[in-house]
């Protein structure tokens, strides 16, 4: 259980901004609540979403305390200028090395508010149907409907923006 | 419902595995995992043997639950975490999502490990060699790789190394609940023989000194005392306390 959904829950906690020197105990915290309460997994939910439910909780409580310990925005911080990196144009990743392309998907999901990256990241690139995302977020599937909606939108938005920003600055 | 551009989708397959774990990572988190996992079973123990008739009621309802975690075997652990979800997952979106869509397996094999030391948690003891700060308290650059450099005899310990732990520390602190302290001893001592670089070390260095007040051997006070001014908040504490007779 652990290989199989170790590496999705790390990849997830870090598109969801827990930065790269916390990502160890957020990860630790996910499991070690997984053992503890692997005996009220009642299997009305794949495995799989259950340990997605408990990490948005992990993660929540990680921004909260983030919030508090006034860290400012809890997300990840992406190093160097990422308008230098891409052309984003018509296919701009094409030329993006999977480095640049990383950095880049991180920024424009920090411009998401919380609730909308969780259901984008979920769906979009972990997979998780609309129903799998209601319950890891403990939300009902209209509102996840209604944020994968908004949240599509404004990560096409944020990238033409992006686009845009970096044609100006060529000329 | 409205789906991603085709750039946006470019993006999205050029950073799939931009945030991966490597297989050090996922061993990392496991080993701590694990080793989190096993020190709630000695709380149990702490719990259990400290526990008044005053609180006996509430205690006992926490004693059960984490006496349950102490319950984790070798074999136990090994069970939990090779859990196989067999309900298959559908994906009612409409289209195929990058994880999906990939060929290749998600989870990376875990690599032999590294040579580097897992330290105890806070206590350094004279029978043991220094050992280093957890390296969970460091910045990612300083862990075990630096560690590495530090002493390379060192020997990481494996998740195997770990249940392999887990077992005689937990056959230890059953042995000497039961009152069979010299039995206690040998497994503790098998447990620093087998283990010189131990995650244990804490657990064990607490239960031996536990043990020895118990058979009464001679200096066994100095070693609780020097045991209980390392690590004065340890969960072993009150319960080292009460079997060395050492006053709060």
């Amino acid at each position: 259980m652990y290989a199989e959904t170790f590496p999705s829950v790390w990849r997830t906690a870090r598109r969801l901004g827990v930065v790269e020197s916390a990502v160890d105990d957020v990860v630790q915290e996910v499991f070690v609540t997984v053992y503890r309460r692997l005996d009220q997994f009642e299997g009305r939910c794949a495995l799989k979403t259950w340990v997605f439910g408990i990490l948005m909780r992990v993660v929540n409580n990680y921004r909260r305390t983030r919030r508090r310990k006034g860290a400012g925005h809890a997300t990840s911080s992406v190093v160097g200028d990422p308008d230098v990196v891409v052309d984003a144009g018509a296919d701009p990743m094409e030329l993006a090395s999977r480095s640049e392309a990383g950095r880049i998907l991180h920024e424009l999901l920090e411009k998401l508010d919380e609730s909308k990256a969780a259901v984008f990241v979920l769906a979009e690139i972990e997979g998780l149907s609309v129903p799998e995302i209601a319950d890891a977020t403990d939300t009902n599937v209209n509102t996840v409907y209604s944020r994968l909606r908004a949240a599509r939108k404004e990560f096409e938005r944020a990238l033409k923006q992006r686009a845009l920003r970096r044609e100006a600055r060529d000329g | 419902m409205d789906d991603l551009s085709p750039g946006a989708r470019s993006l999205l397959q050029a950073a799939d595995t931009y945030d991966d774990p490597s297989a050090e990572d996922a061993l990392r988190v496991r080993r701590a995992v694990m080793t989190r996992v096993g020190a709630i079973g000695i709380t149990a123990a702490v719990v259990t043997a400290g526990s008044t008739q005053a609180k006996a009621a509430s205690a006992m309802s926490l004693a059960a639950k984490l006496t349950a975690a102490l319950a984790i075997t070798a074999g136990g652990v090994a069970a939990s975490w090779n859990y196989v979800n067999h309900n298959r997952e559908v994906a009612v979106t409409a289209h195929a999502p990058l994880k999906a869509q990939a060929a290749t397996p998600v989870a990376k094999p875990i690599a032999a490990p590294s040579s580097a030391i897992i330290a105890p948690e806070d206590v350094k003891l004279e029978a043991e060699a220094p050992v280093a700060k957890n390296p969970r308290s460091l910045g990612r650059a300083a862990r075990p790789e630096a560690l590495e450099k530090s002493d390379p005899t060192k020997v990481e310990p494996t998740a195997a190394d770990l249940e392999a732990e887990m077992k005689l520390i937990r056959g230890a602190d059953s042995a000497l609940r039961a009152g069979r302290a010299s039995e206690a001893l040998a497994l503790l001592a098998q447990h620093q023989a087998e283990h010189p670089h131990a995650s244990l070390a804490h657990e064990r260095e607490g239960l031996r000194a536990i043990a020895n007040c118990q058979v009464g051997a001679t200096g066994s006070s100095n070693s609780a005392e020097r045991f209980l001014s390392h690590s004065p908040h340890s969960p072993l504490a009150p319960r080292l306390r009460s079997a060395c007779r050492i006053s709060e």
